[in-house]
């Protein structure tokens, strides 16, 4: 893992420039104040920061400006919309602009030249803005005014649904001999349309077209000429490298582990996951080997645990096998008797019980088959143990055995069918395409003639069942391992007061489930899924840098370059948060940007994975055969690894990989368009009492916080399988209403579910003040403590009441506490709540 | 039992929310300057680091006022200074002062002006407002001169 090739921007201007601009618009508020008058969507201070960023995207485009050129034309577009920092539109003051870029230590030639590009960058309605234009005079490349008006006019496109362009930016465009293309994805699934959209990048990227601005739901690309259309061929083999990318780069694929789902229901999540390797397949039977009702084997040591524990192990290996069938269906009876020939000859079963064997399911009956699951269990067990082990056997050998002896069939499934199971179907590479909803494929018109022939038939037959997600054609009955509870129990995704039943169960199309199967895959236990939308315009690279942060924030572990907190830990982010300091991942971003920060903290790590595997660096090559003698303990060895001038050996490396992984808990693809993070919610909640709408209030919490560290749009699906069509962020939060937060949400001014960005500070603060009052009154005890629902109570009750119970249990109240209720009272004043 | 034919609703008034804030503000202000002259005997002040006073000690005779009020018992303003001077003068280590009444009838006043001009239903919201606006307000300076 080397963070080396995160760096790939433009060191001096942005790693440097844009961040000193970025700091000072942070410390002036622009972090609170929106953009756009009309229908601000934008902080300023992303809206500057993203001018900038396109700016010199620009001119890197075009070509041939000189470097101060580039820093004049930079500055310039971050401050130039600094007047809307006042409530000012169009009055721009020479000091106050001086005044802004002082810190930024520009010499005076510099300070004069931005104020002319300024000047410049907008049609001068006033005479203030008349008098820059005339008496300042451009030195730097006279194209630098018309770029920061370009990169201004082109933010104003704020969906690729409803695009639009500026009069202005047409002319630009004309004017500087630029095209302009953008793709579009519908709807948006998650992990699966982050893949599209990387595909659909590649494809305008070999065109020459750089992409500039993404959204969650497209991306849009400048450059010179035609980009061609794609063909659906051509991108069926980018989108397979792009899937084969994420399986090999992402460690979580690589846990054969991740791929079972629970014994009441289908074990296997993903069969092509398991069979993948050899180390997947181990890393699965680690884990079915590890689970409770295998273990009781080795605790309880009674012939009933181990019997039942025997038939799951059994059930597991069943289940790879049917699943296995099911997707190279020309073959199931083969793998069937390959599976039946190496039970016989790796453990010796007799044909009898093999044939039980092959008929257990979740489903087993007892009835039917004439035995019952321990019975069966028990029979396997003598079978095993006299074909392997004739001599006496401590269980914990017989166990052992037993996994090896397990993995061993497993792997001669894998030799003979792995190469023929797709990890990818074809099938699902081309329903993807089907999402692309711009630029239409050369093929479209194939598509178009199969609609208009569908219309023209008519109806065949009972009609077609829909996706209860996307609409799709729906193929599968939803599984309760993917998608929770029973395809036979009640959803709301069926019709209400409906018979269940027959073919009215959930149903799901085959890439909304594909969907699921890659969610976990990569997190198992996934209960709640955030969409983040950044609104900043970064690169790629930069991006994956951000969703690793975001990733340890939730998983429950300190940032290493970062050294931020993780996003659960809401008294340390609250105590922050009431004292007013600026929690924007400023401090962080800087490290983020310096690359020398990044190979610290890999040092830093490499030293933490180096003394838990070995004790010293002997331990690690006694002969000194790649280690030099010179290389006395870790600190010297990570120093050197991470400079390049040692190569650890592949077999180290890997597993010092692994653990690297597993400290950070990586387990998701990143995308400038959008993050998806994957959590639990027990990691949420403070204690597994907390009632559902508590849980809503955290998330809110955690959706501001992201939103405010991240410059992001945050939203929480009201399902987590939810697809999302047409994405417009109007604010810092989605959340959808829930009536237990309906006094909350009137109270910070929600707007159809959406938290406005200017009151999004206010709310992190008073929702901070909130959760530090649940906290001391459980901490009080059980006087303070109002049981699952302390935090929706507080936020109804009046301060002075809240006090008054703090003080029944805790008999005295500091400073601090007084803080936190003049918060409370202040945000009941503000909404006008006081005696209501 | 029939579904009635008539409702009964109380009758549209327009209230000014900013007035209403204000006014509560007012209450609390004067009940909350009117306590830093009233004293509960038998609280030890010697005791004082260990001991915060409970609210209803802390209160004295503006709990007994609000509760009078919200019952409805007593409304006019001198019925209730002189019930709050009597419950003052018995538990308090010293006899109300004339600041003291002029508090107590600036507050008494502003809670009158709500009560005329909003419904009965809010009301009740009102005067909790005001008895934890100022056990809030009160329990602050104790905070303050503890520190």
């Amino acid at each position: 893992m080397s963070f080396n090739n995160y760096i790939s921007l433009d060191q001096e201007l942005l790693g440097d420039l844009i961040l000193r601009c970025v700091e000072i618009g942070i410390s002036h508020g622009w972090g609170e104040v929106e953009a756009k008058w009309r229908d601000g969507i934008q902080t300023l201070l992303v809206h500057s920061w993203n001018a900038a960023s396109l700016a010199l995207d620009i001119m890197n485009l075009l070509g041939n400006f000189d470097s101060r050129s580039k820093k004049i034309g930079v500055v310039a577009s971050f401050f130039h919309d600094y007047t809307k920092a006042e409530g000012q539109h169009d009055q721009i003051d020479k000091r106050d602009l001086y005044e802004l870029l002082e810190s930024i230590r520009l010499s005076d030639e510099d300070q004069e030249e931005i104020y002319a590009v300024i000047a410049r960058t907008e049609t001068p309605k006033s005479l203030d803005r008349l008098v820059g234009f005339v008496n300042t005079r451009l030195t730097v490349d006279q194209r630098v005014p018309d770029v920061c008006r370009l990169a201004d006019h082109l933010l104003v496109v704020k969906s690729l649904s409803n695009f639009e362009l500026t009069q202005d930016a047409e002319r630009f465009l004309k004017e500087f001999d630029l095209d302009l293309e953008y793709h579009i994805v519908s709807p948006v699934r998650g992990i699966t349309t982050q893949i599209l959209h990387r595909a659909l990048e590649n494809h305008y990227k070999r065109q020459g077209f750089r992409p500039v601005l993404f959204f969650p739901e497209g991306t849009l690309y400048l450059g010179k000429g035609k980009a061609a259309i794609p063909q659906k061929q051509e991108l069926l083999v980018v989108l397979k490298d792009e899937f084969d990318r994420l399986f090999s780069e992402n460690s979580a694929f690589q846990q054969g582990g991740r791929a079972f789902g629970g014994w009441t229901a289908q074990v296997i999540t993903d069969v092509s996951l398991i069979l993948s390797g050899d180390k997947n397949i181990k890393s699965f039977w680690g884990t079915v080997f590890r689970k409770p009702i295998v273990t009781k084997w080795i605790k309880d040591r009674t012939p009933e645990a181990q019997n039942i524990a025997v038939f799951y192990v059994f059930y597991a290996l069943k289940s790879i096998v049917s699943e296995l069938s099911k997707k190279i269906v020309d073959k199931s009876e083969e793998i069937e008797s390959t599976f039946q020939t190496s039970l016989e000859k790796e453990i010796g079963l007799d044909p009898k019980i093999i044939e039980k064997i092959s008929v257990i399911s979740h489903t087993f009956s007892e009835k039917r088959q004439g035995l019952s699951k321990e019975e069966l269990g028990e029979k396997i067990l003598d079978a095993l143990i006299r074909y392997i082990a004739p001599e006496e056997l401590s269980p914990e050998s017989t166990f052992e055995l037993l996994e090896s002896k397990i993995v061993d069939i497993t792997k001669t499934l894998t030799s003979k069918y792995s190469a023929l199971i797709e990890r990818v179907p074809q099938k699902i590479l081309e329903e993807l395409i089907d999402d692309i909803g711009r630029p239409l494929l050369a093929e479209a018109h194939v598509q178009a003639e199969e609609c208009w022939n569908a219309y023209k038939n008519g109806k065949i037959g009972k009609g077609t069942p829909i996706c209860s997600f996307c609409a799709r054609r729906a193929e599968n009955i939803a599984s309760a391992s993917l998608f929770g509870g029973g395809a036979e129990s009640f959803s709301n995704l069926l019709q209400g007061g409906s018979v269940i039943g027959g073919s009215n169960k959930t149903q799901v199309c085959s890439l909304c489930e594909y969907e699921e199967q890659l969610r976990m895959a990569l997190r198992g236990d996934y209960e709640e899924i955030i969409f983040v939308f950044p609104q900043l315009n970064l690169s790629r690279s930069l991006w994956e840098i951000w969703n690793e942060t975001t990733q340890n924030m939730l998983a429950g572990s300190t940032h290493i370059a970062t050294g931020l907190n993780p996003l659960n830990r809401y008294r340390e982010w609250s105590e922050l948060i009431v004292r007013d300091e600026k929690i924007e991942a400023l401090n962080g971003l800087k490290k983020l940007y310096d690359e020398k920060s990044y190979q610290r903290a890999e040092v830093r790590q490499l030293i933490k994975t180096l003394e838990k595997n070995y004790e010293d660096v002997e331990d690690i090559d006694p002969t000194r055969g790649w280690v030099p003698e010179e290389v006395k303990n870790f600190e010297e060895l990570a120093e050197a690894v991470v400079q390049g001038k040692i190569n650890i050996p592949e077999e180290i490396e890997e597993a010092l990989e692994i653990n690297l992984h597993e400290a950070a808990r990586i387990n998701i693809s990143s995308n400038p368009n959008f993050i998806v993070l994957l959590t639990d919610t027990i990691s949420l909640k403070r204690n597994r009492e907390e009632s559902e709408t508590t849980l809503a209030l955290r998330k809110f919490f955690i959706g501001l916080l992201l939103s405010k560290l991240f410059h992001s749009s945050v939203v929480f699906p009201t399902l987590k399988q939810e697809t999302l069509v047409s994405i417009e962020p109007w604010g810092a939060v989605y959340q959808a209403q829930k009536t237990g937060l309906k006094k909350i949400l009137k109270m910070i001014g929600s707007k159809n579910g959406w938290t406005p960005f200017p009151e999004s500070a206010f709310t992190l603060k008073y929702l901070a003040a909130l959760l530090l009052c649940e906290d001391r009154l459980r901490m009080a005890g059980p006087k303070g403590d109002m049981g699952k629902h302390t935090i929706i109570k507080c936020s109804d009750m009046i301060p002075g009441q809240i006090l008054n119970r703090y003080l029944q249990a805790e008999k005295r109240a500091d400073p601090e506490f007084f803080m936190l209720l003049d918060i409370l009272e202040e945000a009941r004043r503000k909404a006008g709540f006081i005696g209501r | 039992m029939g579904r009635p034919i008539f409702y009964m609703s109380e009758a549209e008034r327009p209230i000014d929310d900013k007035l209403v804030t204000e006014k509560i503000e007012e209450a609390i202000n004067h009940f909350a300057d009117y306590l830093e002259t009233y004293s509960p005997k038998g609280f030890d002040r010697t005791e004082k680091e260990r001991q915060w006073p409970s609210k209803h000690t802390l209160m004295g005779p503006v709990g007994k006022i609000l509760s009078v009020m919200l019952s409805g018992r007593l409304t006019a303003r001198d019925a209730l200074v002189g019930f709050a001077m009597n419950i003052h003068n018995l538990t308090s280590d010293e006899p109300i002062d004339e600041e003291g009444i002029k508090n107590l009838e600036k507050a008494i006043e502003a809670m009158n002006e709500l009560k005329t001009a909003l419904p009965a239903r809010r009301w009740v919201r009102i005067v909790r407002e005001i008895d934890y606006g100022v056990f809030m307000r009160k329990m602050a300076s104790e905070a303050s001169e503890r520190r």
